[in-house]
């Protein structure tokens, strides 16, 4: 099963990286360069499902308290934090030649900003808390603080006056019918890149545990 | 005691929510990320020596270049114009009819004096396939 998520994975992260730099034509204005919002797109998708998987996963935990809903916060926001990463690095390499700049305070450059800030602490608090439960428990509510700002980030670039362009929704431009559908697969491809990075995520922190539960009894 | 828990957890979270939306509508209504032209030419005089980002529309046909790299342009918000000179690198995109935001200094003799130049990409992302059959369809 989880093979076959592998081949599938697979292909369509290639159908998407030649959808990207072959099938989708060249945008007039910015050109080649453009190319990079398929990929731009594609981390900023994953990292918004697993700040979303974070925050409800930290209340679940907040509430039944099964260390299951912690891993997954703590795992899920483990990859969130490396592609919203990607986010940035591609979107700097992206503004460089199209606005002229690698970063700007532009809002929702500023509030991307804090939510990778945010995000780091968390991970920060929840490593140093290790196997204690109600530290735990603290991590959990800062994630659930922090997510708060992830609507900010999609909202700031609407109401607020920034260099960021609203591509999609009210106000957008959108984007040509070509392009769309290689912004879909690529989508498609790094959800299905997203669970498998999850999956073995997940399955390492759970060997961790165990070994550190043998350990435990050892010394004890 | 989980339920006082619980009413903790809540407590903060509207707290937080209540900070960070005050921050954010105070953010909103003052610290804009840049003026329109409007806006700079309301603030004159106090204006003059603060430094300020402004943004406008390349008023097609003005830009002009000199032998050192430098160039001159005017950016419009629809009815008032003002004359930027800026030195620096150049956005690839930067042309006619494109929305910049330039930083830097407005001075007296409506000049504005950039260091910072850059240019909003456009919010629809056409290619040339869609250009050319538009205009086939049209001859």
């Amino acid at each position: 099963m989880k093979l076959f998520l592998y081949i599938i994975t697979l292909i369509l992260m290639l159908i998407s990286t030649y959808a990207a730099l072959i099938y989708a034509p060249t945008e007039t204005i910015m050109g080649n360069i453009q190319r990079i919002f398929y990929f731009h797109m594609g981390t900023v998708w994953v990292a918004t499902i697993a700040f979303m998987i974070v925050f409800v996963a930290s209340i679940i935990y907040l509430i039944n308290g099964k260390k299951k809903w912690d891993v997954l916060a703590y795992t899920s926001a483990e990859i969130g934090v490396l592609f919203i990463t990607l986010t940035i690095i591609t979107g700097s390499i992206w503004a460089k030649p199209v606005w002229g700049t690698w970063w700007t305070w532009d809002p929702q450059l500023t509030t991307t900003f804090i939510l990778w800030i945010l995000y780091i602490v968390y991970l920060l608090i929840r490593a140093n808390s290790g196997f204690d439960e109600k530290k735990a428990k603290y991590s959990a509510v800062f994630a659930i603080i922090a997510f708060i700002d992830l609507p900010l980030v999609y909202i700031s670039a609407r109401v607020m006056r920034g260099i960021s362009p609203v591509v999609f929704g009210p106000g957008g431009g959108g984007i040509e019918p070509k392009m769309l559908n290689a912004l879909l697969i690529t989508l498609v491809s790094f959800t299905l890149l997203f669970i498998l990075l999850l999956i073995e995520r997940i399955k390492i922190e759970n060997l961790k545990y165990q070994i550190n539960k043998l350990i435990y009894t050892e010394n004890n | 005691m989980l339920k006082g828990k619980l009413k903790f957890i809540f407590a903060i979270i509207i707290i937080a929510g209540a900070i960070s939306y005050l921050v954010f509508s105070g953010v909103k209504d003052t610290m804009v990320y840049y003026l329109t032209i409007d806006e700079l030419q309301a603030k004159v005089p106090d204006v003059y020596g603060e430094r300020v980002r402004v943004s406008g529309t390349v008023v097609p046909g003005t830009i002009e270049k000199d032998n050192n790299g430098d160039i001159k342009f005017k950016i419009t918000d629809g009815t008032n114009k003002i004359n930027v000179n800026y030195s620096g690198i150049i956005p690839d995109i930067f042309a006619d009819d494109v929305e910049a935001v330039v930083e830097g200094n407005y001075t007296q003799q409506n000049v504005f004096i950039a260091d910072i130049l850059l240019a909003k990409c456009p919010t629809k992302y056409e290619s040339d396939e869609k250009l050319y059959e538009s205009q086939k369809g049209s001859t």
